[in-house]
């Protein structure tokens, strides 16, 4: 929308004469910028050719043996890549939807508080996980869920057995999916906070006077005026639906739990770890890149056709 | 027109290069009168010869995590890696002078550059590498030169004589590539046995002996966790302390037990000679049947710390260290960790190191592990191979039996932590611990002088002095005296006493289907052996597990692990 408003603007200014070298210093301080986006961004794509070759780092990429789409078939031959394939999918997509739901339903009920400080004291405590690294969290989660922590003494004090929550592949996945809402629904909140300042009051008013409650309100104006950026939200969100969480799972699992636990990139690494194996690991990540690409592409175009507006 | 100019230029200006390149090293031979290269012949034929002029080599310069910035203040502020103590040392000893091809803190920063170097195919003249798989790669991809001949005629008696000492296992073999010595390895000390560590003042409080069979370790462990070991009237101790990867990968892993699998004689995770002389992989010989039907017994029971597998090496150093455990397998250096220093400091902890638990022939089984640490390599055409010997002869034997002032301030330098080798290569026997160990016990029980101690020695000596004295002013010792004499005079004392059986393991390094294979093999193995150990899974698993893990790639390593051994 400000696009389509600005875009005439500049057209114009840049048909007066002395608006080019204007544009053409704006293009030279945006030129550090760009050479950063070229180095690091589109140089290392020429790596990507690893992924077809059997990649000796002595011999370097234009020495290296060319294999064709051997890696690739090698990644669909392990015994286990339908396994880790599964379990990425599942605790990604689970942890994309309550992602967003949780957040939702929490910036609506934060929206309804009256009380300024009670409102930001809670929004600040609720933010705090997101800052803290899952390798330190990893420590306070593993002794949460520990036979000794406060779950199992729950359990416990209503006469239930103790689970051994991080051993357990029922569990597993669940507390890698709860701990990660915990830690992010607070700052995930924040893009839905701020659609909820932007919804015009005089809604409400006019649904008042036409007797509608607080939650009919919520239901019938906050819900669908939240819509747009929800459908944006996930759009953004599902090229990462290959991305279960590698610092998270990492620092939390153990192999008793590898068969719902392991997923790609810790896969990848532990492959990585007995000898560099560079480039099935660049293959990962190109299929990964790929998959994600068309992922974003598709949620885009949905988008548009849905709301109208899409990302690009 | 001005590309072509450009590469005109270019092609002018390499072959100029090339021909002053061709033009300085025969200009030099060719120009020299007899006398003169008699004199430089000899001074390559003689492992301590000195060169008429001054040579300089390239190199890779292994800095330590210190830094140069420790030496100020000190006489040695203004040193770099390239002109200090130990690198004038050599160059008046032999004229040598070392120019860094690069500079890198040891380990990880140093391998990468190293990689780099080889990537580019531009490697210095004499190169410290950390990987055996590094080294293999130089020898294929023919970078770095023979040293068979420089070995035979310059290498010293310390360095022949310490190699000898790994008898079978000798560092050589493994450097050897058709009969032809293509590398310096360095020497790895023998690590020992591991033991199995135990809270003296709990064995003490419970009146128990120390154990030495399995069966007198699980009445040990029963104490530990049903006799509120510690008095404070509560049940909160726990049993036997477990790595969550239960054997770890590799021998002396602190907290691993693989001296439970040994004493049923299964050897997991390394490669073993069976009767027939094949190499086979030790997880899946059906010794390890009995070894897991036990330990998961002793799971069942609590003798092993429940929540093993979801602890990592932080939480069980914390749950040592606060007095919640008093029982783990770990190697002789175990008193350096902070599991046993804090609970030494905080909690009175006294600890001990028993021979348990011990196999059918009443000795602990042990494993051997790698007899080198690294390799010196040669790039193929220098003119001097030569000196990477001379400088591991002065390393190893050379500077430790000089004591002039020169060689007191290397001394001096290093114990300011600025490490100022060149080249990061020192070659010892392999039980080079244990007979430091004995010389320090001489000079504690008197039979001995201090002035027969070398530096290092004389360092273990006074931190024992220090140790001992504090103690028996009933006082606490420094927790570094303290590591220090538990671990040398103490634990390392037990491998003479009572010695342990060590096996070889038939191949120790990473096979080609192994670099693809190996970490979806290691999964199965893990969680096979898990579920086992925690009740999740019965022994006939273990038979589907052979099966499985022989199909998915275990045969065709293992046949290619053979062929390999018997291609050398």
């Amino acid at each position: 929308m400000k696009q389509g408003n600005n875009a005439p603007a500049i057209r114009r200014t840049s048909q007066a004469g002395h608006a080019g070298k204007e544009k053409r210093m704006f293009h030279l301080m945006m030129l550090p910028g760009m050479i950063m986006l070229f180095l690091f961004t589109f140089v290392p794509l020429f790596g990507s050719l690893m992924a077809f070759q059997n990649y000796v780092p002595a011999k370097g990429i234009f020495g290296s043996k060319w294999v064709g789409l051997e890696n690739f078939k090698f990644i669909f031959s392990l015994p286990d890549s339908r396994q880790v394939f599964v379990n990425t999918l599942v605790i990604a997509f689970a942890k994309l939807v309550l992602n967003i739901i949780v957040p939702v339903f929490f910036a609506i009920l934060l929206n309804e508080i009256t009380s300024k400080i009670f409102k930001r004291t809670f929004q600040t405590i609720v933010y705090l996980p997101h800052f803290l690294s899952w390798v330190v969290l990893a420590t306070v989660v593993t002794n949460m869920f520990s036979l000794t922590g406060p779950f199992n003494a729950v359990i416990s004090a209503v006469g239930g057995s103790p689970i051994q929550f991080l051993a357990d592949n029922n569990w597993f996945r669940k507390v890698i999916v709860a701990t990660d809402v915990w830690k992010e629904f607070g700052y995930n909140s924040v893009v839905y906070l701020a659609a909820l300042t932007s919804i015009d009051l005089g809604l409400y008013e006019a649904a008042s006077i036409d007797g509608a409650n607080r939650f009919e309100q919520t239901l019938h104006i906050t819900l669908p005026s939240l819509m747009p950026t929800v459908i944006l939200m996930t759009a953004l969100n599902l090229g990462n639906i290959l991305n279960a969480g590698f610092d998270q799972v990492f620092n939390l699992y153990n192999p008793i739990v590898y068969e719902t636990a392991d997923i790609i990139d810790t896969y990848v690494y532990r492959i990585g770890m007995v000898e560099r194996q560079y480039s099935i690991g660049t293959a990962v990540g190109l299929l990964k890149s790929v998959i994600s690409f068309i992922l974003i592409m598709g949620a885009n175009k949905t988008a548009k056709k849905l709301t109208g507006s899409g990302i690009f | 027109m001005k590309k072509r100019t450009l590469s005109l230029c270019l092609a002018a200006a390499m072959a100029m290069t090339a021909m002053a390149g061709c033009g300085d090293s025969n200009g030099s031979m060719a120009n020299m009168s007899d006398e003169e290269k008699a004199a430089w012949e000899a001074a390559a034929n003689d492992p301590y010869g000195k060169y008429p002029e001054l040579v300089t080599y390239t190199c890779g310069y292994n800095l330590t995590a210190q830094g140069a910035d420790t030496l100020a203040g000190t006489p040695y502020e203004n040193d770099t890696p390239s002109d200090n103590a130990y690198t004038r040392y050599l160059k008046e000893l032999l004229n040598i002078q070392n120019e860094n091809m690069f500079e890198a803190q040891t380990g990880d920063d140093y391998n990468q550059k190293v990689s780099m170097a080889i990537a580019a195919q531009d490697i210095p003249d004499i190169m410290f590498v950390n990987d055996y798989s590094t080294m293999v790669e130089l020898v294929e991809n023919d970078m770095i030169e023979d040293l068979t001949d420089v070995y035979n005629n310059l290498a010293c008696e310390t360095v022949k004589a310490s190699y000898e000492s790994y008898g079978e296992n000798s560092p050589l073999n493994y450097v050897t590539f058709d009969g032809k010595i293509m590398a310096i390895p360095k020497t790895q000390l023998s690590d020992g046995q591991d033991f199995l560590w135990l809270r003296k003042d709990w064995l003490e409080n419970l009146n128990l002996e120390e154990p030495s069979t399995l069966d007198e370790m699980a009445d040990v462990l029963r104490a530990f966790i049903e006799q509120d070991p510690d008095g404070n009237g509560q049940d909160d101790t726990i049993g036997l302390a477990a790595l969550s990867t239960v054997y770890g990968d590799y021998p002396n892993n602190t907290f691993a037990i693989d001296n439970i699998f040994t004493a049923f004689d299964a050897y997991p995770n390394i490669w073993i000679t069976d009767d027939a002389g094949k190499a086979v992989y030790g997880s899946i010989q059906p010794e390890m049947k009995d070894a897991l039907q036990l330990i998961a017994d002793w799971y069942a029971e609590g003798l092993i710390d429940k929540e093993f597998t979801t602890r990592t090496n932080d939480d069980i150093v914390a749950l040592i260290s606060s007095g919640q455990c008093g029982a783990y397998i770990g190697p002789w250096w175990s008193p350096f960790s902070p599991a046993q220093t804090a609970s030494y400091a905080s909690k009175d902890a006294e600890w001990i190191n028993v021979s348990a638990p011990v196999g059918s022939d009443g000795k602990i089984n042990a494993i051997n592990t790698k007899p080198y640490a690294g390799f010196v390599v040669v790039r193929k055409g220098y003119e001097h191979p030569e000196i990477a010997m001379k400088i591991v002869n002065v390393n190893s034997e050379y500077s430790k039996q000089d004591k002039t002032d020169a060689v007191n301030e290397i001394v001096e330098n290093q114990a300011i932590a600025y490490f100022n080798w060149p080249l990061y290569c020192e070659i010892q026997p392999g039980n080079e611990a244990e007979n430091m160990t004995a010389h320090v016990e001489a000079v504690l029980d008197g039979s001995a002088d201090v002035s027969t101690l070398n530096t290092q020695e004389q360092g273990f000596y006074e931190s024992a002095v220090r140790f001992l004295e504090a103690e028996e002013a009933g006082q606490k010792a420094d927790s570094a005296d303290y590591s220090q004499y538990m671990s040398r005079q103490v634990a390392i004392h037990k491998f003479q006493s009572e010695p342990a059986n060590f096996l070889t393991p038939s191949y120790l390094e990473t096979s080609e289907t192994m670099k693809t294979k190996w970490a979806s093999l290691e999964k199965l193995e893990l969680q096979t052996i898990l579920k086992i150990i925690v009740g999740e899974a019965d022994m006939s698993s273990f038979d589907e597990f052979v099966e499985s893990w022989t199909a998915a790639g275990g045969q065709t390593i293992t046949d290619e692990i053979n062929e390999e051994i018997s291609a050398k």
